[in-house]
């Protein structure tokens, strides 16, 4: 250790004058590096954090009920909640909430915000402490009332109080209704959905005065998002053993409230399904695993830059041998020169990723949801990149530091020409690295084909509506304080004016837009049908106005569309879709059948085609639409189907909602087909991702088949010159040079292909409509990689073919 | 100091041996300053290879006083030839990218010496060399006689017991070769026990013993009669 400092030395001043090495082998790593570096840094703030600002994350698990979803309703009602909290021996802790969107009141417009309704010990259970003041009361009794307090989340306080300090003990108007602020909940805590931010916390009991509802007394009615804390030394699985079996018990004791299915199950937090991780947690891993292979290329890559440097630096090992050098020692000097090499692009790597972490949010489009997908490069990142440095090192170095340490010295220094002995095994190597490089960048282009040709299958699916010329802007009624009568007649002059508009062909409203993970989900009972034990009856639904079939220009397959006269009183009516009608009623006529939703029977008048409302690359669900004007909601979205460019029609339908109410906000004005981009925001990161990293890949092994081919050849001009003196054409040179090329691509496309088909059927779950094994895509991607291939060599086969005989036998 | 016994180093090349040394026998005692002669590829520098323990690949015995090196590991010979064996080559082979002094202290620091005490012995060896002016030059900003004057500081500086020398005036012109043979002759008279390979007649007479390889075989090994210290008077 006496002398690591005198390495160190040396190793900077090696890199210092050889600066063409040292960028060429930095750049290529910090490459690699940041590719792994930025998909860590999103899998950091997303799967290793999923809930930021909370203590025990491991030791958490969210409960869900009923059959298993990408996309669950809140699964628990309030009085289940209570009784799995009271029962349960297994956690440390219960805690329930509610989320949605609410709006700050008693100023000029209504400020539209997304907060929580929580139950007592929920900052208490996970742990999360306020800045300023305390959090809800802590005890139970009062997370039924009405208690009129409420928490701000640290972003709400700076950006409507400019943070001030004496916020505690003031009041703030939530729909209508005034709160006393009670405290401040720290930075960095968002709740408790990954990826989605509220910005206050009020208790469960003000769901009456919050969103006019009382779901507080209803079993039947499942509301509520219930994480638990595992006590030490007990299992997940243990803990939802001992939840079914209340849950059990509770289903036995009312099993009214208990249709469809009851079973629980857990999930840790990192792939809770309610927030983003739902989504992530199948994606970012993968991409992570793409980026790995791509740092293994350039490892790869910088492999061979040392080797032929190693060639070069032949005569000084042999030097630094023969005055005592042990292998070691020089193994030493060599990986310390690697290890700069590699933290130098760690460095870079990392300040390109404080700008790359940040791409995700760039990936998702204008949409109703509070999303807070705020990666960044923290302490985890930048320990997670060092270790990934001193990895990267290790893996491009260590071979190359053998193989140049292992010399005889007296060999060396004897070969005063010092360039051909011990080349040959060092080619070899070499060769052996750049087939690794194409068979490496074979798969990640492999992997990004099938993304590409996945997501342009998905584009190409017919969503089962038109998404062209539509107009979609939000509006919340409850904050205004209209009554459910008073805002259906609000509703319905809203749709009548706007359809009026000229420009305008249809309008109407809806509780959710397709393809922006807005739409809901409902236990129904469809009439007739006998469930299987277990067996969940939750459809996606719709709650919308006259004419939406017509308006979306989703086929309608049987009945009619909703319109005008469907209101609260007439008979109530449902669309279902043709999902609904194969799944429960399949071989039967819809028209005139019913199904119950909570207590209340819908007529079945219309059968509309399937269509995609969630992601494009799901199979079409079961669907029931039911009119806006049966069943109020005061926060909706209007679809204005337009003649030209929807966002034209902006300004008169602003004014003509203003018209009926001056102060009413207005939200997310954008189009359907923006909106929608959500719809398959996954897909198209896998792409970018995906694309960019086999761009790259293809880059690196192009560098590398040149590096090889172009030094081969250098170290072959004695030969080729003694060739051409005994009468070989040029282009025999040329094309020898390329056949060397072509043998090693050859090589690298046939290993890629064997380790392509053993990974990618790894991605089935992640594609659509392109099988793991497409022929198409891997015949595209070899086409590709041999003509890039070739072109690397074209330069040293040129070179090669120009030498001078003469010259070239007197260099040697 | 040495004994080798029975020394014999081949190459194989294909189904074909080449033996570049032959049954040496040779006794090289303490204080001794010896030239090794003969014609290109007679295994003088092989001889000098297997002497320096940059070798490993040749048959026989070799006794480092008292040390059985044919029966010592690798590391053991490394250990061996780092504290005792100090080397000068014809090409000089200073790193290019190392000052004088740190091309000096290069074989120190693979001794794992105090820097101090390293610091101390470079300066010592310098200023000996009187070459305490050029100590932050690189080898490219040195005449060749200058060059090899740093090799053979580097060979000494750790104050070997033996000192090998292949070709050390090879590049160099006569003015220069006469002052590093002068040099070897100041080392030996303090006691260094030197073994040189050379081509020169004249080189070759500085040294007490000549020993001359043909094809491998030892021809002649020779006390010089005269006295080395007219050597260098002509």
């Amino acid at each position: 250790m006496k002398n690591l400092w005198l390495d160190l030395r040396y190793a900077l001043r090696q890199l210092r004058i050889n600066p063409g090495f040292t960028a060429l082998a930095v750049g290529t790593l910090a490459l690699g590096i940041a590719a792994n570096a930025t998909i860590f840094s999103w899998i950091n703030a997303t799967i290793l954090d999923p809930i930021p600002g909370i203590r025990r994350t491991g030791k958490m698990i969210t409960l869900q009920r009923g059959e298993r979803s990408e996309h669950p309703t809140p699964p628990f009602s309030y009085p289940d909640f209570v009784d799995l909290r009271a029962n349960t021996r297994s956690l440390n802790g219960l805690l329930g909430y509610h989320d949605d969107w609410m709006s700050i009141t008693g100023g000029g417009k209504p400020e539209r915000i997304y907060g929580a309704l929580a139950s007592s010990d929920y900052f208490e259970v996970l742990g999360v402490r306020p800045i300023l003041g305390r959090t809800l009361l802590p005890t139970r009794p009062n997370e039924r009332l009405a208690v009129p307090e409420a928490v701000l989340g640290y972003s709400l306080w700076q950006s409507h109080f400019a943070g001030d300090p004496a916020i505690v003990g003031k009041t703030i108007e939530i729909n209508l209704h005034p709160y006393t602020i009670v405290g401040v909940a720290p930075k960095g805590f968002h709740g408790c959905k990954t990826g989605l931010r509220a910005d206050i916390w009020l208790p469960l009991g003000d769901d009456r005065q919050v969103w006019g509802s009382n779901r507080i007394s209803d079993r039947g009615v499942s509301w509520l998002n219930v994480l638990g804390v595992l006590k030490p030394g007990v299992s997940a699985a243990q803990a939802a053993n001992e939840l079914n079996l209340i849950m059990q018990q509770l289903v036995a004791r009312y099993p009214e409230a208990h249709q469809g299915a009851n079973r629980i199950s857990t999930d840790p937090l990192w792939r809770s399904p309610f927030g983003a991780n739902v989504y992530l947690y199948g994606t970012l891993p993968t991409l992570l695993a793409l980026a790995a292979v791509l740092l293994l290329l350039a490892c790869a890559n910088v492999a061979n830059l040392l080797l032929v440097r190693s060639v070069a630096r032949r005569r000084e090992f042999a030097i630094r041998m023969s005055m005592g050098a042990t292998r070691w020692r020089l193994v030493r000097q060599l990986m310390i020169e690697n290890l700069l090499v590699a933290l130098a692009g760690g460095a870079a790597a990392l300040l390109c990723t404080v700008w790359t972490s940040r791409l995700l949010a760039v990936f998702l489009p204008s949409t109703t949801l509070p999303l807070a997908m705020g990666a960044s490069v923290d302490r985890r990142v930048l320990v997670a990149t060092m270790l990934v440095s001193v990895l990267t090192a290790l893996v491009s170095g260590a071979v190359p530091a053998l193989r140049a340490s292992g010399l005889s010295p007296a060999a060396v220094l004897k070969d005063e020409s010092l360039s051909t002995t011990g080349g040959l095994h060092k080619s070899r190597l070499s060769g052996s690295l750049v087939v690794a490089q194409v068979a490496l960048s074979l798969l990640l282009l492999v992997c990004a084909g099938l993304f590409v040709r996945s997501l342009q299958n998905a584009q190409k699916v017919n969503p089962g509506f038109d998404p062209e010329h539509v107009f979609l802007v939000t509006f919340d009624l409850d904050p205004m304080g209209y009554s459910s009568a008073q805002g259906t007649e609000f509703e319905r002059q809203v749709m009548e004016r706007v359809n009026e508009i000229p420009g305008v062909e249809s309008a109407t409203l809806a509780d959710f837009s397709p393809l922006s993970f807005t739409i809901h989900s409902e236990d129904v009972i469809p009439e007739g049908y006998v469930p299987r034990p277990h067996e969940s009856l939750e459809v996606d639904r719709g709650e919308v106005g006259p004419r939406y079939l017509a308006t979306l220009r989703t086929p309608l397959l049987a009945g009619r569309d909703l319109t005008w006269q469907d209101t609260a009183a007439t008979q109530r009516v449902a669309i279902v879709n043709q999902a609904f009608v194969n799944r429960y009623w399949s071989g039967q006529n819809a028209i005139g059948k019913r199904f119950k939703d909570g207590d209340v029977w819908f007529t079945v008048v219309g059968v509309a085609a399937n269509g995609k409302y969630r992601r494009l690359i799901y199979h079409p669900a079961p669907l029931v639409l039911m009119p806006l004007l049966q069943r109020y909601d005061n926060e909706v979205i209007l679809h204005v189907r337009t003649s030209g460019d929807p966002l034209d029609i902006r300004p008169a339908v602003e004014r003509t909602i203003h018209e009926l109410n001056p102060n009413l906000p207005l939200y997310n004005e954008t189009t359907l087909k923006e909106s929608m981009r959500m719809g398959n925001v996954f897909e198209r990161i896998a792409v970018f991702f995906a694309a960019s990293f086999g761009l790259l890949a293809l880059i690196l092994a192009a560098v590398g088949i040149y590096g090889v081919v172009a030094y081969s050849t250098r170290q072959r001009t004695h030969e080729i010159g003694i060739r051409m003196a005994l009468g070989a054409a040029r282009a025999d040179v040329f094309r020898q040079v390329l056949v060397q090329g072509a043998r090693l691509t050859l090589a690298g496309l046939a290993a890629g292909v064997a380790v392509s088909l053993f990974i990618t059927p790894f991605l089935r779950g992640l594609l659509y409509g392109v099988g793991a094994a497409d022929g198409l895509t891997y015949a595209a991607v070899a086409v590709i990689l041999s003509v890039v291939a070739l072109a690397a060599c074209f330069v040293p086969a040129r070179r090669a073919a120009s030498i001078e005989p003469m010259q070239a036998l007197r260099t040697e | 100091m040495i004994e080798l016994k029975h020394v014999e180093r081949s190459y194989k090349a294909g189904h074909t041996e080449t033996w570049v040394l032959r049954q040496i026998g040779l006794t090289i005692r303490e204080g001794e300053f010896l030239t090794v002669m003969g014609p290109s590829g007679a295994g003088k520098s092989s001889l000098l290879n297997v002497l320096a323990l940059l070798d490993d690949g040749w048959l026989g015995e070799y006794w480092f006083d008292e040390a059985p090196v044919h029966k010592l590991n690798r590391k053991q010979r490394a250990d061996l030839a780092r504290q005792r064996i100090g080397m000068v080559f014809q090409s000089y082979h200073l790193l290019d990218d190392l000052t004088v002094a740190e091309n000096i202290d290069l074989p120190l620091s693979y001794k794992n010496l105090p820097a101090k005490d390293r610091q101390g012995m470079v300066a010592d060896i310098l200023d000996r060399f009187q070459i305490v002016a050029k100590k932050d030059l690189y080898p490219s900003q040195l005449s060749g006689g200058q060059q090899q004057l740093v090799g053979i500081a580097r060979a000494v500086v750790h104050a070997p017991a033996l000192l090998l020398a292949d070709e050390p005036t090879g590049n160099l012109h006569s003015t220069q070769a006469r002052e590093i043979m002068e040099l070897f002759r100041e080392l030996n008279r303090q006691g260094t026990t030197i073994v040189q390979v050379t081509h020169s007649e004249e080189n070759a007479r500085y040294s007490k013993r000549i020993l001359e390889l043909r094809d491998g075989w030892m021809t002649r090994d020779e006390i010089l009669i005269h006295n080395p210290a007219e050597v260098g008077a002509k």
